[in-house]
This record gives C-alpha cells, structure tokens and sequence, in this order.
C-alpha cells in the first residue's frame, strides 16, 4: 500500500513498529490478523466436524478426536474470534474516530492487551500440541474437567489470560468513552457502533472476571484437592455451571451487542435516514447488558438446579426478548421511507436482521422451562447458538468490515465479488444450521460423532445431515472468497474516496481517506447528531452511485 | 487536569480508625458467644459496617467522583447477584416438584426405543 498520502499505514515503516504501535488503528489491524487466523483455523476444525457427521457411521474422526476437534472449534471460535473480533479489530479502530479522539485513552495497556490476547492464544495452541487434548467441550464441565488430565488446566488458563485482554479493552473503552470525546460530542450524540462498545465495555469489565476465578477454583480443585466441584471431595458439580454461565451467558452479549451497534450504523448509513429510536437503541443495549446478568440458569434447566430457580432463570429469560425485540423493530422502521442502497454491507444487515430474529425467537423457545427439557443439548441448540453467534455476531463483523474497509485500507473491494459471496454465505449458513432444527426437535443429540444408531427409528437423520455437511461446504465457499477479494483488494483495489457512502459519522466526515497517524488535523466540533441525514446533502457530500 | 485531591481530615481518620479497631475487638466478643441463628448475621453485619467504613473513607469513595462509587457499588450489586440466584438453588433442591423416583413404565416394543 504505497500511498503518496501521509497516514497511519505509512507514519512508520517495519514489522517492528507494528509490533509496539500504540496507534488504535494499527492494533485494530492487528487484531485483524491474528482473529483472522483463527478464524480459519476454528473454521477448518469445523469443516472436519461437519464432514464427520455428513454420512452415519465412522467416516474420517474417530470418537475420541471428534471430541477434542468439536472442543477445540468451540474454544477458538468463542473466546479466540467472536468475543475479541469485534471489539479488538472495530472497537479500536473505530471507536475513537468516531467520538473525535486522537486515541483510546491508554494507548499502551491497548497493545497490552493484544499481548495477552495472544499469549492466552499461544498456551492454547501450545497446550493442545505439547500438553494434551482436551475433550470436555467449550464449556469444561465438571466433573469431565476435574478428571485427570492436565491439558484441561494448560487451556483453561489460556482462557483465564485471554480474559484479561478482554478486561482491560473493556476498561479503555469506558474511558475513553467518558473522557475522550470531542467538543460537542455529547451522549446523545454517540453513534450507536459506540453505544454498543460502551455497553458491551461495561459487561466485560464485570463479567469477565468471574471466569478468571472459576479457572482459578479449577485450578486449586485440582491442585490442592479443595472439594469445590468435585462430589467427591465434597463439592458440588453444578456449582461450576453456575460460575460458568455467571459469566458465559453475559458472554453471548460481549459477542452480539457490537454487532448489533454495527447493524444500527449500517441501518442508518444505507437507508439514508436517521435511525428509528436512536434513544430507544442505545439504552436498550445497556439494558440488554445489565438483564444479561440476570438469566444465566437458563443454561441448567436439565442440570439438578431446583425447580424454583428454574422457573425464576426462565421468567427473566424472557424479559432479554422487550430490549431485543425494541432494537429489531427499530431497524425496520429506519429503512421504512429510507433510500436503501443494496451495497455489500447493507446486504449482511439485512442478513443479520434476519438470522438474528431466527436465532432469538428460537432462544426464547429453549428458553421456555418445559420445552427446555426436550431441546436441551440436542442439535436445536446448537442451531439456535449458531443462528446468534454466526448469524448474528460474525455476519455483523463481517458486514462491519466492508463497511469499514475503505477507512481501514484505503481501497475498495469488487462489489460484485462481495454480493456473490454474500449470497453464497446466506445460502450456505441456512443449508447448514436451518436443518439443525428439524435434526434437534426429533431429538438428534449434540456431541455425538456419530449416529446410526438412531437411523432405524429417524430414517431422514441421514439426509438432514447430508444436507447440512454440504451447506457447510457451500458457507466455506463464500467464507473464502471474501478473504480472497478482500487480499486483492489490498494490491490491486482502486482507491477509496474519503467518504465512499455519504456517512455522516466522524470517522468519514472528518478524517482523510486513510486516516492520519493522529486522526484529525484539527479537534473536531460536533454540531449535530451521528444520522442527521436529513441536513443538506453536502454537509456529508452526495450519495455516490457506483 | 487540576485534579484537586481531597485531604480527609487526620481527626476523621483516627475516628474512623479506633471504630474499626472497636468493630473488630466486638467481632472476637460476640464470636464467643452463641446467638444459634444470629451468629452468621451478626457476624455479617459487623465486617460490612467494616468494609463500608474502610471503602468511604479510608479509600475516600465518599468524596471522590460518584461514578467511581458507581463502579464499586455495581460490583457489590453483582457478587449480590450471584450469590442469591444460586443459593435460590442451592438452597432449595428437591423442595419442589418429585422428590421420589418416579415409577418407569416399561416401554412398549413397538416405540423402538429400548426400556429403561
Ligand atoms: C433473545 C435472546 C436469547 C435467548 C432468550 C437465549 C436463550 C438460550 C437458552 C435458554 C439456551 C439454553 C438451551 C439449552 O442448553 O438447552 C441458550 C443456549 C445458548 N445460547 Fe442463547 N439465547 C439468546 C441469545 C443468544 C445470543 C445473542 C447468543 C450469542 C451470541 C447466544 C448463545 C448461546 C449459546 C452459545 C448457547 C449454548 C451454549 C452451550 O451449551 O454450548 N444466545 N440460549
Ligand atoms: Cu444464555
């Protein structure tokens, strides 16, 4: 990227100053990077996972790895791609340009974190090549995790260090959110993508030490052999369910709520109007964040928790659906009389639109005490999570991505090539995961490598499975091809203009193409609102037609 | 940033001081002394007045910008939290709903389904 232009990409020169930049846009690429490759690599894990169930009988895993492959697909997609994506890769770069700073507010403990982040990354890698496999499930429940194996420690540490990467982004966002924004940048001012990065700050910070400590108490259990879970010892198994999920279920909301910022933004910029209930939108996400807190035991309905906390954790698990369904509702209405321009971004916010109600109604339904009980640990769950994560969470990043790839890169991708694989990426992820639902309702259980056994009473075992290997094949398909557009790009893209989609955020109205090393020349004053579409066209310049 | 720190008074601090030693030399009396069900409360009690006193003052939350107090009080808001939905477990297994073993009919062949 030879630009004659002075910018962030070219301030310095050498893998060295990547390597201790404190510049937020560089550590956004870097996170870039690094969950890029992690992505493939939980992708691949899946591909053999998929593959594996395609045809009944043994066909290329045998039970025991099909285990450590779907745990370690689960351990790399959940807290090495979808937890740090968003924030790492979008948060940095885009938070501070658009609240008007110059950086986040420690731009340091920012490539500390990436540090962390990629040594809880190596002990992962290290531990299941050096150490051992680990086959518990992402989850590690005891009593698998108390059993005897010491990878389970090598990793779950590498988990406990991960968190802290993940604490501290959280910490820098706050502040800088709260002390860093620009002159006239007032709260109701904020563009959502930065709402959501404060509310899922918020949860980060709070939730994600918990995991730290239940690592910690995994650790001493086995150690020292304090009875905390073990029943042998005199602890109690479903306790550690209870510390898990304290944290993992706010986890889901550390993964889709910047996704959803992202969405409104897209909603926003591509309808060409201010978004519906931008007031509703952004406390609904601190709402989402503080009820997030409140339904973990939806996960133990099945688990020996009594009844009474049952149908507590389920009541409140139906609350989560007012913020959800005030955000969905909100996006429609911003493209109602809106000028929605189809370009590739606003393809993926209308994918994640749909998958994303797919994926929460149906919560709502396992979420249901009764219906739990049947559903609970069958492939409708697993197509349910997979309808939010993938669905929701990736499709936002990477609709966020494109959206975000002129300002990052200073190039543009093949259109074309984006709307094909687009399609491709819809198609494939409904083959794969709409099935999933039809497998898990007649009972199909998860975790299974294999399942003949059920073939004779569930003769259509076989071709929904069949159907859903070749619809993960055909997701992979577009998954590739965006990674290699987006790689041509780099070289051979034309030129981005500043402001490729006529936004009217910071980020597109105040910097260069490519972004200075220090953002903005001058400190910006805001004088309006984030979507304010309806001031004259050449306050953000016209909608360019391409 | 003029940061303007706020000096607590050495009176105020000493007060808060002999309290805290009183407070523990109370702790030690009333743990000899068996209440029955009042043991864990009392006890409760004294180390939260204790840890209130040491968080307002000693780390001077009364004086400092709310948000931090905010940010202390919504991690006590969360230990709360956890600690009463799972004891809302724990504390309750069984009390509702069977408690027996239920009585498994066998299965019919034709289910395909083996029995139990
Ligand atoms: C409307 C919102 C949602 C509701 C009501 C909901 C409800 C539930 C319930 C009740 C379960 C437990 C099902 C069982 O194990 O039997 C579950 C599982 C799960 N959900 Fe959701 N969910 C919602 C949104 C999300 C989101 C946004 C994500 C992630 C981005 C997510 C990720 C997961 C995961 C990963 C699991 C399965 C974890 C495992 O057992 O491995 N959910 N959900
Ligand atoms: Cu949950």
């Amino acid at each position: 990227m030879s630009d004659t232009s002075h910018n962030y990409l070219n301030a310095k020169k050498g893998l060295w100053s990547w390597l201790t930049t404190t510049d937020h846009k560089r550590i956004g690429i870097l996170y870039a990077i690094a969950c890029g490759a992690f992505f493939l690599l939980g992708g691949i894990l899946a591909t053999f996972v998929r593959t594996e169930l395609g045809a009944p009988g043994e066909t290329i895993l045998g039970q025991d790895e099909y285990n450590q492959v779907f745990t370690l697909h689960g351990v790399v997609m959940v807290f090495l791609v979808i937890i740090p994506a968003i924030p790492g890769i979008l948060g940095n770069f885009v938070l501070p340009l658009q609240v008007g700073a110059n950086d986040v507010a420690f731009p340091r403990l920012n490539l500390a974190s990436w540090y962390l982040f990629m040594a809880g990354a190596l002990m992962a890698v290290c531990g299941w090549l050096f150490v051992g496999k680990v086959d518990t499930g992402w989850t590690f429940y005891t009593p698998y995790s108390s059993g005897a194996s010491n990878a389970v420690l090598w990793l779950t540490s590498a988990v406990f260090v991960a968190g802290f990467a993940s604490i501290f982004t959280g910490l820098n966002f706050i502040v800088t959110v709260h002390k860093m924004r620009a002159p006239g940048m007032t709260w109701n001012r904020l563009p959502l993508f930065t709402w959501a990065i404060y509310a899922t700050a918020i949860v980060q910070v709070l939730a994600t030490p918990v995991i730290g400590i239940t690592m910690v108490l995994l650790f001493l259990e086995k150690l020292l052999h304090i009875g905390i879970f073990d029943p042998a010892l005199g602890g109690d198994p479903v306790l550690f369910q209870h510390f898990f999920w304290f944290y993992s279920h706010p986890a889901v909301y550390i993964m889709i709520l910047p996704a959803m910022g992202i969405i409104s933004d897209l909603m926003g910029t591509f309808s060409r109007q201010h978004v519906s209930g931008y007031t509703f939108i952004a406390l609904s996400s601190v709402a989402i964040a503080f009820l997030g807190f409140l339904v973990w035991g939806h996960h133990m309905f099945v688990s020996g928790q009594s009844a009474l906390s049952s149908i507590i954790f389920s009541m409140l698990t139906f609350l989560i659906g007012i913020p959800t369904g005030i955000k969905v509702f909100n996006w429609v209405a911003t493209m109602y009389k809106g000028s929605v321009w189809l370009k590739t971004p606003m393809l993926y916010a209308l994918m994640f639109l749909f998958l994303f109600t797919i994926g929460g109604l149906t919560g709502i339904m396992v979420g249901v005490l009764a219906v739990d009980v049947h559903l609970h640990d069958t492939y409708f769950v697993v197509a349910h999570f997979h309808y939010v994560m993938m669905g929701g969470a990736l499709i936002g990043l990477i609709g966020g991505l494109h959206y975000w790839w002129p300002k990052m890169t200073g190039r543009m991708y093949n259109e074309k090539a984006g709307v094909i694989a687009a399609i491709l990426v819809f198609i494939g992820f409904n083959l794969t995961f709409f099935t999933q639902f039809f497998l898990g309702s007649k009972g199909m259980p998860r975790r299974y490598h294999d399942y003949s056994e059920f073939l004779e009473t569930f003769p259509e075992f076989a071709a929904l499975n069949m159907t859903s290997t070749i619809g993960s094949y055909i997701l992979g398909v577009g998954l590739v091809m965006i990674l290699i557009y987006a790689l041509y790009s780099l070289v051979r893209g034309p030129r981005a203009t500043a402001n490729p989609w006529g936004a009217c955020t910071l980020e597109w109205t105040h910097t260069e193409t490519v972004p200075d090393e220090h953002n903005f020349h001058d400190t910006p004053l805001v004088t309006r609102g984030p979507y304010d579409y309806h001031l004259a066209d050449d306050v953000f310049g016209p909608k360019k037609e391409s | 940033m003029a940061h303007s720190h706020h000096i607590i008074p050495i009176r105020i601090l000493t007060v808060v001081f002999v309290v805290l030693l009183a407070l523990t030399v109370i702790t030690v009396i009333t743990a000899r002394i068996d209440l029955g069900v009042l043991n864990v409360p009392l006890a409760l009690t004294i180390a939260t007045s204790k840890a209130i006193l040491v968080a307002l003052i000693f780390m001077a939350l009364k004086y400092d910008n709310k948000v931090n107090l905010l940010a202390v009080a919504l991690g006590v808001i969360f230990v709360v939290v956890f600690l009463a939905l799972t004891f809302a477990d724990t504390e309750f297994r069984g009390s509702m709903g069977i408690t027996e073993p239920a009585i498994v009919e066998p299965v019919p062949e034709s289910s395909g389904y083996d029995s139990p």
